[in-house]
């Protein structure tokens, strides 16, 4: 249990965090720190829920994105069908670097996934090169000022501007 | 409004991706086989749902390449009506200055140069004093703009219009893309060959059908003419062209009609398209 809290405080969060700035970054969208830490929060404390039903880690990622989805939904007022496109992305390259560390962890250094997903020192140091690559990517994408598709031009007041 | 249609379409193209992975880690994470199928109801809700997301995708990129066509053929109906616009705003615009000779010229009594000059100026203006009015809009700037281009290009251009044109049931953006096709070709055939060169249209009124036909002189390549209504089969040997009989057809069957071409022994080539009518208002003659 205690386990469970430490990796949602300081693993899931800033996961949360890093990944919905990379999808509203990607696409063009601008919002306070405030709305970024409570979606962040709300997030990964559902996030946390979710593990205690130990479902299946599939189905935990599709709750998972539609609880996100909803969440920008109401805070930022997004419209829906809009708001669905940074959740994708953000879940999207969470799991392309999720599959990435794995593969290495799993070939390169010889370490099981059922490891990384059980015992807390390996889940661990396994969170935190995920949030260390989904960082690096994030910069990649703040200093490149890439966007994957621009939302903020419609017309449409989204979230607050800095 | 808003534009849906590219949202849905990036939202299935990331919803595919996103399950893939999703699917992936699943696996990975999976240690028995039966945990492993537990999850496939949902993954196949998820398929279920990507696959009725393509679908509406795919629909609505056909509406919008429908869309574009019609955008198209919009502003070239557009472009129509602004040319002969501008012919006649060009027209009004010498009249003051026509009038104002006159008028010197009367206070002048210089009676022989009166009558010459108005002679001349009556010449100038037949193309706006024989403006074919047809009944529809549309129409009406589409064979006046092209009856003058074709008169400058030295073709003799006749129309004969039996009845007023009401064709409620199509869109003017069609049907200016039928005509002005049809019209377009018959002007470059026509103007191509040396001898004789003349554009008859006819207009009539049968059975509740509106018969377009439109006749110009010059023998069609035999080979050519049986597939003349495929897409990218032209007389003309040139990248790109061929495809305006193409769009004809498609229109003219879109609406239930029908179009066919013949040859005739005094070399010309005669395209006759037949519209129905849906309200069957054509009682008035044209002007």
């Amino acid at each position: 249990m205690t386990d469970f809290i430490l990796i949602s405080m300081f693993l899931s969060f800033p996961e949360a965090i890093i990944m919905l700035l990379i999808g509203l970054k990607l696409c063009s969208i601008r919002i306070n720190l405030k709305k970024v830490l409570l979606i962040s929060f709300i997030q990964a404390s559902v996030a946390f829920l979710i593990k205690l039903t130990n479902i299946n880690f599939g189905i935990q990622s599709i709750v998972q994105i539609i609880t996100f989805w909803v969440l920008i939904i109401l805070i930022l007022k997004m419209k829906s069908y809009k708001a669905i496109v940074p959740v994708l992305i953000g879940f999207f390259i969470d799991g392309i670097i999720q599959q990435l560390i794995i593969s290495i962890a799993n070939n390169f250094i010889k370490i099981d996934f059922s490891k990384l997903s059980s015992e807390f020192e390996y889940t661990f140091i396994y969170s935190l090169f995920i949030l260390s690559t989904s960082l690096f990517v994030l910069l990649i994408i703040h200093k490149t000022r890439f966007i994957f598709c621009d939302l903020s031009v419609e017309g449409e007041v989204i979230g607050e501007q800095k | 409004m808003e534009n849906k249609n590219k949202y849905i379409i990036l939202t299935t193209m990331l919803i595919q991706s996103t399950l893939l992975i999703v699917i992936n880690c699943t696996i990975i994470d999976t240690s028995t086989l039966e945990a492993l199928k537990s999850s496939m109801p949902i993954f196949n809700i998820m398929i279920l749902i990507t696959t009725v997301l393509m679908l509406l995708s795919l629909k609505k990129a056909n509406s919008f390449i429908k869309k574009e066509t019609e955008l198209e053929l919009v502003k070239s109906n557009m472009k129509n009506t602004e040319d002969l616009l501008n012919l006649l705003r060009t027209q009004r615009h010498d009249y003051l200055s026509h009038i104002q000779a006159i008028e010197s010229l009367i206070i002048l009594k210089e009676q022989e140069e009166l009558e010459e000059y108005i002679k001349g100026i009556s010449k100038e203006y037949r193309i706006t004093n024989e403006m074919i009015r047809l009944g529809n809009s549309v129409l009406t700037a589409i064979i006046n703009t092209k009856k003058e281009i074709a008169e400058k290009k030295g073709i003799v251009f006749h129309v004969r219009c039996k009845n007023k044109v009401s064709l409620h049931g199509i869109n003017s953006w069609e049907l200016s893309s039928i005509i002005s096709n049809l019209i377009e070709n018959a002007i470059e055939e026509a103007s191509s060959i040396e001898n004789e060169k003349w554009i008859k249209i006819t207009i009539s009124y049968v059975y509740n059908n509106f018969v377009f036909e439109i006749e110009n002189t010059r023998k069609i390549n035999n080979e050519i003419g049986d597939n003349i209504f495929k897409p990218g089969v032209s007389s003309k040997n040139a990248a790109g062209r061929g495809y305006g009989l193409f769009i004809v057809k498609n229109v003219v069957e879109k609406y239930n009609g029908s179009i066919e071409f013949k040859t005739t022994e005094k070399n010309s080539i005669i395209f006759k398209v037949i519209l129905p009518s849906e309200d069957g208002a054509y009682g008035e003659k044209a002007i």
